[in-house]
């Protein structure tokens, strides 16, 4: 046995050695585009959701290849290939154009192949470039089965402006796929990145448990990407979380409130969660 | 003797899954997800605001012909608004490829919805107008062992207890046919999907497979 031993050593030494020469390197933690902060909850929620409130315009000089924008709800990658049902990765879209049109969509992969397991969509019930204005919200909650089932029995979707709104609920069937931690991308899409040049808004992960912040995963899933910032949350722990992105609006003319509420003494949230090397300048005095 | 031998048994496997992990770990970084707005749709495109209160216990079948190869997976999706939905009401959807079942799935639908479509207008001829807001109903087949030839007919099944307000297409070239006093539904193995008398509307369904 000894003789086995010393057999076996260098063929786990080497076995060893390739495994960490092929380990993905660690990611950046950038808070920008695709590298967000991520979120979960605690204990057993019957819905997850993220709710984007704009707070200027959203314009973009590029996103190749379609000219079109994205906000995803990706969940974490490597707790997808573990904890999944078929180690799938189950992901919640809403894109638009520059026109505010788009859809709703849930596309499936293998984390193992990258292949398309399953996807189903559905265009906005209406075009309107109020989608992409100040006071625009877009909305994707994850309804879970039931508070001890955490698969997911639909998915409901709303973009809006003021009067005009389009909203869709889809139910995935089968419903296999389980919620897992998440986190936001103001992406492009079809694996382009966008090149925002205006957008500012608040965006709240929220659920019927609590909600916690984690630092950006290791691994990015997401092929899109673009230069959104984001900040550091804040209200982790509690039902609903926030975190800015975007840059911060020009102050408006005088008379005018702009996005801050009209009170003397409102100034953003300074304290950062997460975000160690940003925090949220005051941009309401 | 046996321990050192178990020791290096659990080394080994160690080892090796650290290696797998390593390996799918280091494929995946060039094989990343995304959202691809490129897909394969084929009959109706869900888009309209008008609804056709389907009866109760009737069967209603819907048939397109898909234009590309049907790969990996198959769905479709009903378009309902969500108003007047009685407590209760329950929904059947099964999927036939070439008349052959390739999947079925039953709804139980709320009595409640959080954003009601609203009717714009008035009710004519078991038809209306309504605002925006829809509920998806999926029913799918994945992964699809074979795949199928451009040409097939894929058809919907839909049967519902409760009247319910469907979206109908009316840019639609096929028809939808249904059978009325239906007053259970089970799934048969084998359809003729132009049974039945042709419907006055013909439903909005989507089918989407992959586009790869």
């Amino acid at each position: 046995m000894r003789y086995n031993i010393r057999q076996f050593t260098p063929s786990l030494l080497t076995i060893v050695a390739l495994s960490l020469l092929l380990m993905p390197p660690a990611h950046a933690t950038n808070w920008v585009g695709n590298d967000d902060g991520e979120f979960d909850v605690s204990g057993n929620p019957t819905y997850v959701g993220l709710l984007e409130s704009f707070g200027g315009n959203m314009q973009w000089s590029s996103s190749p290849p379609n000219n079109i924008v994205s906000m995803q709800y990706n969940p974490d990658y490597w707790t997808s290939f573990w904890f999944q049902y078929f180690a799938h990765w189950f992901q919640t879209v809403i894109w638009s154009d520059q026109n505010g049109c788009g859809g709703f969509s849930i596309q499936v992969y293998s984390t193992t192949s990258g292949s398309l397991i399953w996807r189903a969509d559905q265009g906005f019930s209406t075009c309107s470039t109020a989608f992409l204005a100040n006071g625009a919200t877009w909305f994707i909650r994850e309804d879970m089965v039931s508070s001890t089932d955490r698969r997911i029995n639909d998915v409901f979707f709303s973009i809006g402006s003021g009067s005009t709104t389009s909203s869709f609920t889809l139910y995935p069937s089968p419903n296999h796929w389980v919620w897992e931690r998440s986190n936001l991308c103001w992406c492009g899409t079809d694996r382009g990145s966008t090149s925002f040049t205006t957008a500012w808004g608040t965006s709240n992960a929220y659920s019927n448990v609590n909600v916690n912040a984690i630092s950006p995963p290791v691994t990015v899933s997401t092929a899109e990407d673009s230069n959104m910032p984001y900040d550091g949350f804040q209200g982790s722990g509690t039902t609903t979380m926030w975190q800015h992105f975007g840059w911060v609006p020009p102050p408006p003319p005088p008379g005018h409130c702009g996005f801050c509420p009209c009170t003397p003494s409102s100034t953003a949230g300074a304290v950062s969660v997460n975000s160690p090397t940003k925090t949220v300048e005051p941009y309401c005095n | 003797m046996q321990r050192q031998g178990l020791v290096s048994l659990v080394l080994l496997v160690v080892a090796a899954s650290l290696l797998v992990f390593a390996i799918s770990g280091a494929a995946s970084v060039n094989r990343r997800l995304g959202a691809t707005t490129n897909y394969d749709r084929f009959g109706s495109n869900g888009i309209g605001s008008i609804g056709w209160q389907v009866p109760p216990n009737t069967v209603v079948s819907t048939s397109h012909i898909s234009n590309k190869s049907i790969v990996g997976f198959i769905e479709a999706t009903l378009n309902v608004f969500p108003y007047q939905v009685q407590g209760g009401t329950v929904l059947y959807l099964s999927l036939y490829l070439d008349g052959q079942l390739a999947a079925a799935t039953k709804y139980d639908l709320s009595s409640s919805y959080e954003t009601p479509a609203s009717v714009i207008g008035t009710v004519e001829k078991g038809v209306a107008k309504f605002s925006n807001s829809m509920l998806g109903f999926t029913v799918s087949q994945f992964p699809l062992n074979t795949s199928f030839p451009a040409g097939t007919k894929v058809t919907l099944l839909s049967w519902v207890n409760n009247p319910i307000w469907v979206q109908i297409d009316s840019n639609s070239q096929t028809h939808s046919y249904e059978t009325l006093g239906v007053a259970s539904y089970s799934s048969l193995s084998s359809v003729k999907p132009e049974a039945g008398i042709i419907a006055p509307y013909v439903l909005s369904v989507g089918f989407e497979s992959n586009a790869v």
